[in-house]
């Protein structure tokens, strides 16, 4: 049977509008009851610096700018060794019935808790308990995400001088570029901005002719020297002031985004390739050499990003809800932009699942592995020589991604020739990304560790305290740089999922208190059927993870302490989990039996602080 | 923009880095609110804290049925296009400038009155901004 891209698009573009139209249109009416006559945070804080009322589709972009990232796009390349469908089903069921939730209800229940973060209302809401679990949460979960995302870089620039070339390019680049907008020209960002993309572009175009140089022996680095200079690079890039380095970086990364995510939808579009892909494979039941484990529960984690991101949490309880000026633009908001997100994942999934799965498992598994498939290569010989690179062995995703979205370029008119050139476009737009993401995760976590040393020892959480600043980023530059050195996708992109998926699982808990306590608890199962599915999901994956990999890890030598560790994350997430589940029951049965009577919130209209 | 009707819908968009930080950030959440306590962000930040003013003073003269105030980062400038470029036909702007205003070819903190460039690279007062879009307040 041969299935073709365009359907697929279709049929997703259909039940999304199905779905805002009607089910999105429900939540917001009758669960949420927004309500334009309220004065949202823009208004009742309003300061015309971090609270102003924006309008809609300002805000729509913002948003969207803020949650699309890496995520949405090697996820669904995983987890195309189930098949198209399993993948696809996932994607488009979470993104309709649970991610455009979550980021709806969490947006929501923000603006009227006047703007407040995730972890903040799950302390008024819930508990204290349930605040500081969170917060721990989201530490941990950090750690993974920036292992994961850096795994796949490091495993697409290995043996890459080309590669390595183009993205080693982007810092020096971005460094001129803050040089030049903040310093040498003050103000003139999109001046600094065109050079950055002309300078980023010849950075890809005279990569080739460097990797067939006399230089291209310097840029031809080894997996473990690839891991240690990204782990340098996140550990400075946290410290330096952001005008440097993050700064200009986002305004590339923005930029880059929306240009080739429109060019690749427009290529799906024109191109309509054939998904070459079956509908299933045998891994469904197990076994697959990328995700090791069945369709079942391992699909939910994989994809996490796309289908459902507890990281949305945390930007629609960030700048969003402080800018929305009319409740009723939370609805075109919060669904949308997650909706778009979802369609960006069905994309990347299109253009894995385009190739021969004898290339897709070439490139994905390790090569003494892959010789135990039992697979046939068909075209990987030719796209190799096309991209000029040797595709076998490139775990990750990141590289059947660019490999995948290489094709439908090349497939476009007058593009036949420039294979090699957009392939390694395809691996620096994805590396720019997941770099941004290191710069900003990196920084992040070290407040939060600053914060939290600065209990004990007071000078400690001054973020200007160099001598702080550098033993906290260190402390997390060497956390997830651990994590790469030390692991394969197979083991840090499931926990990876596991840690979203835990987060998204405690938004859903805290949006499902927060509409309980509205005293709409009839409808608080918009909110709960996808947090018992996420939780149930990713806590028995996380176990099975446990069981089935790292235990057995353990036994192996030479891998035990690598396998406790990851065992002990893996407890810590769960943990983290049962604890805010268990809380949040409480407050359930505290406020549906206990407090039964008192005056709800929604119907007062006001938030506790 | 001087014989402009009172009841005509003037728009001010105002243009400035801003201290939260960063578009992509999926996988980490973004700077949020730890960004406040980054030192590094300082001119931005005070670039920032002077468009709010603006923001303020702008909102205190004017109702929002006679202007519409949009303030946002550069990098989301891409939604606002068609909006300048409306009001730039509207208006019948210049060629050159607008196009310009288009590209957003100016320093930043800039300040976009009916579709004109009416500062760039500083922050102007209420009073240039009243000047330009012509209304009593």
């Amino acid at each position: 049977m041969t299935i073709h891209a365009m359907p697929l698009v279709v049929g997703a573009l259909c039940v999304m509008v199905i779905f805002y139209r009607y089910y999105h249109g429900f939540i917001a009416a009758k669960v949420a009851v927004l309500d334009d006559s309220r004065k949202t945070p823009a208004y009742t804080m309003y300061d015309g610096q971090n609270y102003y009322p924006t309008n809609k589709w300002v805000l729509f972009g913002h948003h969207f700018a803020a949650i699309t990232g890496a995520g949405p796009l090697i996820g669904p390349v995983l987890a195309a060794q189930f098949g198209v469908l399993p993948g696809y089903l996932w994607i488009l069921i979470g993104v309709v019935l649970a991610g455009a939730v979550q980021d709806f209800i969490i947006f929501f229940a923000s603006v009227r808790h006047g703007g407040k973060s995730l972890a903040e209302i799950a302390k008024s809401e819930v508990s204290t308990v349930t605040g500081f679990v969170a917060s721990i949460a989201v530490l941990f979960i950090l750690v993974i995400a920036l292992a994961g995302l850096g795994l796949a870089v490091v495993n697409a620039l290995a043996e890459s001088s080309w590669g390595v070339f183009t993205i080693g390019s982007t810092v020096p680049i971005a460094f001129f570029m803050g040089l030049y907008m903040y310093r040498f020209r003050k103000g003139r960002i999109v001046e600094a901005t065109v050079i950055g993309v002309i300078l980023l572009i010849l950075a890809v175009f005279f990569g080739k002719d460097v990797a067939h140089s006399s230089f291209a022996h310097y840029f031809t680095l080894s997996k473990t020297n690839i891991t240690l200079f990204i782990l340098g690079y996140g550990f400075i890039a946290s410290i330096l002031p952001v005008w440097l380095l993050l700064c200009p970086r986002d305004y590339l990364s923005s930029f880059m985004k929306i240009g080739t995510i429109a060019f690749l939808a427009i290529g799906i579009i024109i191109v309509n390739p054939e998904l070459k892909m079956p509908i299933v494979t045998d891994y469904i039941k197990g076994g697959g050499p990328i995700i090791p484990g069945a369709v079942f529960p391992f699909v939910f984690i994989t994809i996490a990003c796309g289908a459902i991101s507890g990281f949305h949490a945390l930007v629609a309880s960030g700048t969003s809800p402080k800018m929305v000026s009319r409740e009723s633009d939370i609805k075109s908001i919060g669904f949308i932009a997650m909706l778009v997100e979802g369609f960006i994942a069905i994309l990347a999934l299109i253009a894995a699942t385009a190739l021969f799965p004898g290339d897709y498992f070439a490139i994905n598994v390790p090569d003494p592995i892959f010789q135990t498939l039992g697979h046939q290569v068909v075209n990987l010989e030719h796209l190799s020589h096309q991209v000029g690179e040797n595709l076998a062995g490139r775990t990750g995703g990141a590289v059947s991604l660019a490999v995948g979205m290489a094709q439908v370029f090349t497939a476009l008119p007058g593009m036949g020739h420039l294979m090699d050139y957009w392939y390694h476009f395809a691996i620096m737009f994805e590396a720019l990304f997941i770099l941004t993401t290191i710069d900003t995760g990196t920084r992040v976590a070290r407040f939060m560790i600053q914060e939290f040393g600065g209990r004990f020892y007071k000078p400690f959480e001054r973020v200007d305290h160099l001598p702080s600043a550098i033993i906290a980023s260190a402390l997390i530059s060497v956390a997830w740089g651990y994590f790469v050195l030390t692991g394969s996708i197979s083991t840090i992109w499931p926990m990876f999922g596991t840690a979203n998926q835990v987060l998204a699982g405690i938004a859903l808990c805290v949006g499902t208190t927060y509409i309980i306590r509205l005293g709409r608890a009839k409808y608080a199962w918009v909110t709960m059927v996808p947090m018992a599915f996420v939780m149930a999901t990713t806590l028995s994956a996380a176990w099975m993870n446990i069981t089935d990999n790292f235990l057995p890890m353990a036994q192996k030598e030479g891998m035990v302490h690598q396998a406790y560790v990851n065992i002990a994350f893996t407890v810590v997430m769960m943990l983290c989990a049962v604890i805010i589940i268990i809380d949040s029951i409480r407050v359930w049965i505290k406020t549906l039996y206990f407090e039964k009577g008192q005056t709800p919130l929604g119907d007062e209209g006001t938030v506790r602080d | 923009m001087k014989g402009q009707s009172v009841t005509s819908h003037s728009s001010v968009i105002i243009v400035r880095e801003d201290d939260s930080g960063g578009g992509c950030i999926c996988c980490s959440g973004g700077l949020g609110e730890h960004a406040k306590k980054d030192p590094s962000y300082g001119h931005i930040r005070t670039n920032a804290e002077e468009c709010g003013r603006l923001h303020r003073e702008i909102r205190e003269r004017f109702g929002e049925d006679e202007v519409e105030i949009i303030q946002i980062e550069p990098k989301d400038y891409i939604y606002v296009m068609p909006k300048v470029l409306k009001e730039i036909f509207t208006r019948g702007r210049p060629i050159i400038p607008s196009i310009k205003t288009l590209m957003l070819w100016e320093s930043i903190p800039a300040v976009i009155v009916n579709g004109r460039t009416v500062s760039s690279g500083r922050v102007p007062t209420v009073e240039e901004v009243v000047k330009e879009l012509g209304l009593d307040p």
